[in-house]
């Protein structure tokens, strides 16, 4: 298990690369968890999950390569393991080239649009441009429907998870709204969302919170995470519950992110 | 005989990408024992080295 975090280490910052696990054994949490973390791994693990292309079966460790179109390359005892990854990584496209809010559709004919597809920037010019091609019925015009209604799916979709997070975790749901707001700029799916932003920051115990956030997100993208750096924030959470008058809600997603820095 | 080769060679070249098991991994998030389930979203365009392991 050690190696396999080397490579993830190695290669899951080129955005291109990642390591998944699977027990396939009977689950015993207290045997797995104490394995996985003596070998301090950080990508996930599932219970049983069987890849139908590659659904392993013999002896383990057995390991599955899939390239970036979903091509078994190499499983069992792979040999040449590094090789063969730097190889698939340099075949593999760049990660700006795939836009989440397009989902898993195949893009053929705007790839470039696509590009532009960024959660945060606005997509009003490109809808529009996709909305000019997608008034014929070839192929081309097609697929600029499939993309405009996958965007605008992924927009519903986050809205509704953002108001989800709403009660649980109000910073969460502001980040995905600030985005949504941004993202959506001028577009009738966002016309409810400014005023809403405003409310949220009218409380000052949300915006302190918010901006804790802010420390919790630097935390976890930074490459080193010192005890004492976890230590000192989850001094300040937990500060935030013991000693503000806040609403239960914000209380809530506090005590949640001191969990989340413990596990860190 | 060349022809056919050719056209096996076209036929290849033009395999469509499969991300079946990007769904499965997503669906599978109710088994996730460790870490942070992943999405076809995060999946997608990825090399993928996955493990089938035990802890006997």
């Amino acid at each position: 298990m050690p190696h396999l975090q080397v490579l993830q280490d190695k290669y899951a910052k080129t955005g291109k690369f990642t390591v998944i696990g699977s027990h396939v054994q009977a689950y015993s949490k207290k045997a797995v968890d104490a394995l996985l973390k003596q070998s301090k791994v950080n990508f996930p693990h599932y219970q049983q999950l069987r890849l139908s292309k590659a659904p392993g079966g013999g002896g383990i460790p057995h390991m599955v390569l899939i390239d970036h179109e979903g091509k078994v390359v190499a499983s069992g005892f792979i040999s040449n393991l590094e090789s063969e990854i730097k190889k698939l990584i340099k075949l593999a496209p760049n990660p700006e080239d795939f836009s989440p809010m397009v989902g898993d559709l195949e893009i053929k004919h705007f790839k470039r649009e696509q590009k532009y597809l960024i959660p945060g920037k606005s997509v009003k010019s490109i809808i529009g441009q996709l909305e000019r091609k997608a008034s014929g019925s070839d192929e081309e015009a097609k697929e600029a429907k499939a993309i405009i209604e996958a965007v605008n799916n992924w927009g519903k979709s986050e809205l509704e998870a953002a108001e989800k997070l709403k009660a649980s975790a109000p910073t969460e749901a502001y980040s995905k709204l600030y985005t949504l707001s941004r993202t959506f700029y001028g577009m009738p799916l966002v016309a409810d969302v400014t005023p809403w932003l405003t409310e949220m920051k009218r409380d000052k115990y949300f915006t302190y919170l918010l901006g804790l956030r802010k420390q919790f997100d630097r935390l976890i993208t930074s490459k080193d995470i010192s005890d004492n750096n976890k230590k000192s924030l989850i001094s300040r959470y937990q500060a935030f519950i013991d000693k503000y008058p806040a609403s239960e809600a914000l209380k809530s997603e506090a005590a949640d992110i001191i969990k989340q820095i413990e596990k860190l | 005989m060349y022809r056919f080769l050719l056209i096996m060679l076209f036929c290849l070249s033009t395999q469509a990408a499969d991300y079946s098991h990007l769904k499965e991994i997503e669906k599978a998030k109710g088994n996730l024992i460790y870490g942070e389930a992943v999405t076809a979203k995060d999946l997608k365009g990825k090399v993928i080295l996955f493990e089938y392991w035990g802890t006997n």
